[in-house]
């Protein structure tokens, strides 16, 4: 192998393109001449060194903007498309000033027909593509919940929070969430997003059920608060048991214990 | 469900897909940017005028080529119109790039983050094409033939560039390094 085919070869070695009869050609080469040895050395180091750049991740404000336009773009597709319609009209070869009057008032009249439609099944596309988006941000959550990594757990938690008109699914994996995840800020988390959803079915049961489960101090302190917050007198008997507890720690116990009074 | 059948899906009309692209895709585009413009807001700027430009060109989405070929030629022509439109536009290869995240003072820095902080430097200073090449091959996942059909030429001028780009940053890096060196003593 001549040393110009080495050259072309080492970048393919680097990057894991090469294949098997490709580098034993090459490490063969490369035993016997001390000049492509060395500049691959070289290569291989520079190529190494660029593997400190680490990737970045971009702020949730990049998601947000993206999701926004989505939505804005299916509402668009959704309309009656009335300037279509219009400039189709206009196209229209016009041969005699009758039938063009005909046309343009039937086309006019038949574009209004069209667009009162429209705009009914505008209505429910809508809807659906807009729910279309929302179950695809809750497979997305619910697949970020199951990460290893903690910061991509808050990152579901933070996108179930967006879910327009949550259901069922959606506050079982925040209750899921504030009960078992194993780090206290996917928790709290969890508990922030869950007080915007307290207006909806089984979310104070499930924070009150939680409650007595949690050992985090900061999270059970989270969690009375959220409570209180929630006006939610149920909780009264919960919060008493906690500020009786001789064994928790005395801030959460002097925090049930003012929950206690501010529920009552 | 592939790139490709998603982005077929997209051009006929079911937008929504769009967003599985945009889960899929999102990360790499944003630091492929940061590492040409080093600014992370422009960045994101960057990547959502990407998006914006898939919706409104979608109906040209042939399906022939890689999906990702498709995007980063995208991403490519969003770049050069981001160079042109700011007029106080520094030359890539005069441009210092900040660090992506705010980095301690020289002080304070870790080994390794003083040797990011001088690499991405030392990037800075390639030619803009040297450098676009260099962060397509190392940290965008394309393979040679993907590049070369992305940037329209052989694939043979592709490795040739991206190899003297390697050597280039490496005695750039060399002479910076000594150049510290030089300050601290």
């Amino acid at each position: 192998m001549k040393c110009e085919n080495v050259r072309d070869l080492m970048l393919e070695i680097l990057d894991g393109e090469s294949d098997a009869a490709d580098r034993g050609l090459f490490e063969t080469h490369i035993a016997g001449c001390p000049a492509c040895a060395e500049e691959f050395r070289r290569l291989n180091e520079t190529w190494t060194r660029l593997g400190v750049l680490a990737a970045e991740r971009p702020s949730p404000a990049l998601s947000d903007r993206f999701y926004a336009m989505l939505e804005n773009e299916q509402k668009k597709r959704a309309r009656p498309s009335f300037a279509e319609a219009w400039a189709a009209l206009r196209l229209r070869p016009v041969f005699r000033f009758g039938a063009a009057l005909v046309l343009i008032l039937t086309g006019i009249g038949g574009g209004f027909l069209v667009g009162s439609r429209g705009a009914a099944g505008g209505g429910s596309r809508i809807e659906s593509l807009s729910r279309q988006v929302q179950d695809l941000r809750q497979s997305m959550a619910e697949t970020l919940l199951q990460q290893a990594s903690s910061s991509e757990r808050i990152r579901g938690v933070n996108t179930l929070e967006k879910v327009q008109a949550p259901g069922r699914r959606t506050i079982d994996a925040l209750l899921q969430a504030l009960d078992s995840d194993p780090s206290v800020n996917v928790r709290m988390a969890a508990a922030d997003a869950l007080y915007l959803f307290a207006g909806q079915p089984g979310v104070k049961e499930g924070v009150i059920r939680s409650l007595s489960g949690q050992v985090s101090p900061s999270v059970q302190v989270a969690l009375i608060d959220l409570l209180v917050d929630m006006r939610e007198k149920r909780a009264v008997e919960a919060l008493k048991l906690l500020a009786a507890n001789a064994k928790l720690n005395p801030d959460v116990r002097r925090k049930a214990e003012l929950g206690v009074r501010q529920l009552m | 469900m592939t790139d490709n059948a998603l982005m077929e899906a997209v051009r006929d009309g079911k937008v929504e897909k769009l967003a599985i692209l945009f889960e899929r895709h999102q990360f790499p585009l944003f630091n492929f940017f940061l590492r040409l413009t080093g600014n992370r807001a422009a960045s994101e700027d960057l990547v959502q005028d990407v998006f914006m430009r898939i919706l409104k060109y979608r109906a040209t989405y042939q399906g022939e080529d890689k999906f990702t070929v498709w995007l980063y030629k995208i991403a490519r022509n969003a770049h050069i119109d981001h160079l042109r439109k700011r007029k106080d536009a520094v030359a890539l290869d005069r441009q210092i790039v900040e660090p992506a995240s705010p980095l301690p003072g020289p002080a304070d820095r870790t080994e390794r983050e003083e040797e990011a902080a001088l690499i991405a430097k030392a990037m800075a200073e390639l030619s803009p094409r040297k450098q676009e090449i260099l962060v397509l091959s190392r940290f965008q996942n394309l393979k040679y033939r993907e590049i070369a059909d992305l940037l329209d030429c052989p694939v043979g001028t592709v490795k040739g560039l991206v190899h003297r780009a390697v050597a280039e940053l490496g005695e750039i890096y060399a002479r910076m390094t000594k150049e510290t060196c030089r300050h601290e003593m």
